[in-house]
């Protein structure tokens, strides 16, 4: 079953790239201007640009990617947490979320640059806003997911909270976790491209701005390869977690 | 294996600001080693009763006692099989037969397990997925789960009521014959007269809600019970 998923994943991957580059190739070849690099050329120049500065500018994103959507799972786990203690905290977490969830937190950036700056934490920050209340929501809806009669003979076998939390919240809220992930990242690399074209000179927002600016296209593009890369990674990583934890849900 | 009894027994919910009550001056002893069948109509509170007995329920008044304590499922060994047997999705059979002892950290007796298994006949699904078994296995697993685990106290509400008649039948066979070599005080809800009398050493029949005790039934013909039922719902 693994071995499968792993398979057509793999083979999903492999068409996807291909068909992408068949299009951006097509539309290289019939460009006139240098506005839409080749792709192949840019595959054969990536090793260099890479080796002259593009992983300090990836490990920096890389960095605040996974600071802002670790902080925010944290703060996720926390209120679900919180959630499923007494119908009195459900009602605060939901009127909480009911009514910032539609707030646009990209708005609030400036606010959040007078309060904290123009530096990391702002970056972190905003990460964190954009994608907590995703978290937030997913997690409360797997935690309302999981069979009643399941707790009911948990409950009448005595189990405490910890046993609760390891053998009956965690693996019932993982598959709602991962997927909400999956569409959270793509977000937090938005928003994070976003975040980094003011206030640092480390980051890929940085690094393909600066480029554009400057008006090195090469760069520009492999930049915007690399961290869809970045993206891709981190997708794949979320992937090989759902095959390994959530076997259950693929099984029928 | 226990002993339970239950005086004056009075359960409440709360609707909104409304104290309601489910169960009205409830009063039952069942001695050890005996099947209770507990037969109602719907919204008498026989589940209610059932969670209560489990240690579920505590927004109770009078006394009810398993072994002379409260039931308090940190303590007693209680085994329960709900409706739609209540296994955990995300968990592998073998994982789900084994729950109650992780949670209890108790040892897993390896020679009842296996014995139980084959009788119930289900060894070969322990490595699959709940989901990837018919509803008669799913049921069967319950069982397994209940009786491994030796419980002073059985507890089944209406275990065989989402099974279609020709697995009900069998599973029932399975669950007597498993019952005979581990017998263990039992209280099973339902509302199939005909299974409570194939079950049941003896018959409980309570009231439309708020529940409570009419006529206790020892081995009755079902034409006796159903005459009984005609005169109370």
């Amino acid at each position: 079953m693994v071995i499968k998923t792993i398979q057509s994943n793999l083979l999903k991957i492999l068409l996807g790239f291909l068909i992408i580059n068949i299009i951006w190739f097509t539309a290289s070849y019939f460009s006139n201007t240098n506005l839409i690099v080749n792709p192949i050329e840019l595959y054969k120049s990536l090793p260099k640009i890479w080796s002259q500065s593009m992983n300090t500018h990836l490990l920096a994103s890389l960095k605040r990617i996974l600071l802002g959507v670790g902080i925010a799972i944290g703060i996720g786990l926390l209120i679900t947490f919180l959630f499923i203690q007494s119908n009195k905290t459900k009602l605060i977490i939901d009127s909480i979320v009911y009514i910032s969830y539609p707030i646009p937190k990209l708005a609030l950036l400036p606010i959040v640059m007078l309060l904290a700056g123009i530096g990391e934490t702002t970056k972190i920050i905003m990460i964190v806003l954009i994608i907590v209340f995703q978290i937030i929501i997913s997690l409360r809806d797997g935690v309302n997911k999981i069979p009643k009669e399941s707790l009911l003979v948990a409950t009448s076998l005595g189990i405490n909270e910890k046993q609760k939390l390891r053998h009956i919240i965690l693996p019932a809220i993982t598959p709602d976790l991962l997927s909400t992930l999956r569409v959270a990242i793509g977000t937090a690399i938005s928003v994070l491209f976003v975040t980094e074209t003011y206030g640092t000179n480390k980051g890929m927002g940085y690094f393909i701005v600066d480029s554009w600016m400057r008006i090195n296209y090469m760069h520009m593009y492999a930049g915007i390869v690399i961290l869809s890369l970045l993206g891709f990674l981190l997708f794949i990583i979320i992937d090989l977690l759902e095959i390994s934890t959530c076997q259950w849900l693929k099984s029928s | 294996m226990a002993t339970i009894k239950l005086d004056q027994l009075n359960v409440y919910y709360k609707k909104g600001n409304e104290n309601i009550q489910v169960l009205h001056n409830f009063n039952l002893s069942i001695p050890q080693g005996l099947i209770y069948a507990i037969v109602g109509p719907s919204g008498c509170g026989k589940s209610t009763l059932l969670y209560t007995l489990a240690g579920i329920i505590t927004n109770y008044t009078g006394t009810l006692t398993i072994n002379e304590e409260k039931p308090n499922p940190k303590k007693q060994s209680i085994g329960l099989v709900p409706q739609h047997y209540g296994l955990l999705p995300w968990k592998k059979i073998s994982s789900n037969i084994h729950f109650p002892q992780v949670i209890r950290k108790k040892q897993i007796d390896s020679i009842r397990e296996s014995k139980i298994l084959e009788q119930l006949q289900i060894t070969h699904t322990l490595q699959k997925y709940p989901n990837e078994l018919s509803g008669g296995e799913q049921q069967r697993v319950a069982l397994a789960r209940a009786f491994i685990q030796n419980p002073d106290l059985l507890l089944l509400d209406e275990p065989f009521s989402a099974l279609d008649a020709l697995t009900a039948e069998k599973s029932r066979s399975l669950f007597v014959e498993l019952w005979n070599e581990h017998p263990v005080t039992t209280v099973l809800i339902t509302h199939n007269i005909r299974e409570a009398i194939e079950l049941a050493h003896k018959i409980v029949l309570v009231s439309p809600t708020p529940g409570t005790v009419k006529h206790i039934l020892n081995y009755p013909s079902e034409k006796e019970v159903r005459n009984k039922i005609k005169e109370i719902w």
